[in-house]
């Protein structure tokens, strides 16, 4: 299509009509990953200058996704993996113009565990692991750990969990543990207006530094209009000698809650018998992406 | 005695610190811990109490005696 100029304001008036100048290019702006597995946010900011647009279309590059609408458009159809450049075409009757290009952007899996940060305990030991200013970019949390304590010859042992280092009486929890004593059972535990939330690692009449293998989630972090969810996995290992029995390792599920509207930013987790994590315990956050 | 220690990892950063605990944090590290220990001795109290009423329980279901309200109690609930 030829490209008018401007003749004066109000375009060019051909047999009494007149003929909206063709818009100047759009600037390009951010591009970020909407976390859906197939979306793009493309922003971009119009011309002060030229015809005005009716329509401005983002276009992938490669594939050809389109989307249209104002800043910021959202492009569908894209493909996981896949680096893409977007650009950003301003319309009007009369013609076009396009922005250059974008930086590139590649989606990443809906699901996929991303790790934001981890720690291995030194010879000293320590009594506590906090993981602080956790980015909010993320839809649930989860900390896994593989650890040891120095605590012995007691028969129940359990980890305490506060966020945003609230230590007000805002945590309950609510646990089924299985033990190994002289004969296998189950424990139900439950706790509420607690200065903490808690779960359970098992009994342990062995000795120190058992392995205690742990998953916990920690879900929707950062939505501000609930309390917030944490579900746990814990258990240990017997070392093949544990108390009266043989009965295997030990496992814990428990389900806890802070009640706190506020996004969780901080993590601290602790033994609840003033024991120790001795050295090469360690602990990961990973944060997932998508509803 | 050695003071206990503290790891706080900054996300945004990366930065591993370690950190002596405070005095507030010390304290309130053994008053979580002897309230946990009070409650888990309460729960195995109530556990070896329930234990003894089934034991007593059984022993009467055999010997065709009435069980009290507790007995039944420990077998049913």
């Amino acid at each position: 299509m030829a490209n008018i100029k401007r003749a004066n304001a109000s375009g060019i008036t051909k047999s009494g009509t007149a003929i909206s100048d063709v818009p100047d290019a759009p600037t390009i702006g951010a591009v970020s990953d909407l976390s859906t597995g197939d979306t793009a946010s493309v922003a971009y900011t119009a011309a002060t200058t030229g015809g005005a647009a009716t329509t401005f279309t983002a276009t992938s590059s490669p594939g050809g996704f389109t989307g249209t609408g104002s800043s910021p458009i959202t492009v569908s159809g894209l493909s996981v993996g896949t680096a893409y450049t977007f650009t950003v075409t301003a319309s009007n009757s009369t013609g076009s113009a396009t922005s250059g290009a974008s930086s590139s952007l590649t989606l990443a899996a809906v699901g996929k565990y991303e790790s934001i940060a981890s720690t291995t305990v030194g010879a000293g030991g320590s009594s506590s692991i906090s993981f602080t200013s956790i980015p909010a970019t993320y839809t649930h949390l989860q900390v896994r750990a593989l650890c040891q304590t120095n605590r012995a010859g007691y028969v129940i042992d359990a980890f305490t969990v506060k966020f945003n280092s609230d230590t007000g009486s805002n945590y309950s929890w609510h646990t089924l543990y299985g033990g190994f004593d002289s004969s296998p059972s189950v424990t139900v535990d439950v706790g509420t207006s607690a200065t903490a939330t808690r779960f359970y690692w098992g009994n342990s009449s062995v000795s120190a530094n058992v392995f205690t293998a742990v998953v916990m989630d920690i879900l929707d972090y950062t939505n501000t209009n609930k309390y917030k969810t944490i579900r746990t996995l814990a258990g240990f290992d017997v070392n093949g000698t544990a108390g009266t029995g043989s009965y295997g390792g030990t496992v814990c599920l428990s389900s806890g809650n802070w009640r706190n509207t506020n996004a969780i930013t901080s993590i601290e987790i602790a033994s609840t018998v003033s024991a120790n994590f001795t050295q090469y315990t360690q602990f990961a956050l990973y944060g997932i992406k998508g509803s | 005695m050695t003071t206990p220690t503290k790891i706080v990892v900054d996300c945004s950063t990366g930065q591993e610190t370690i950190l002596p605990l405070t005095a507030e944090e010390i304290a309130q590290r053994e008053a979580d811990a002897a309230a946990f220990a009070e409650q888990r001795a309460a729960e195995e109290a109530a556990a070896e109490a329930k234990a003894a009423l089934k034991a007593s329980a059984k022993a009467k279901l055999i010997a065709g005696t009435p069980l009290t309200e507790e007995e039944a109690d420990a077998l049913v609930l």
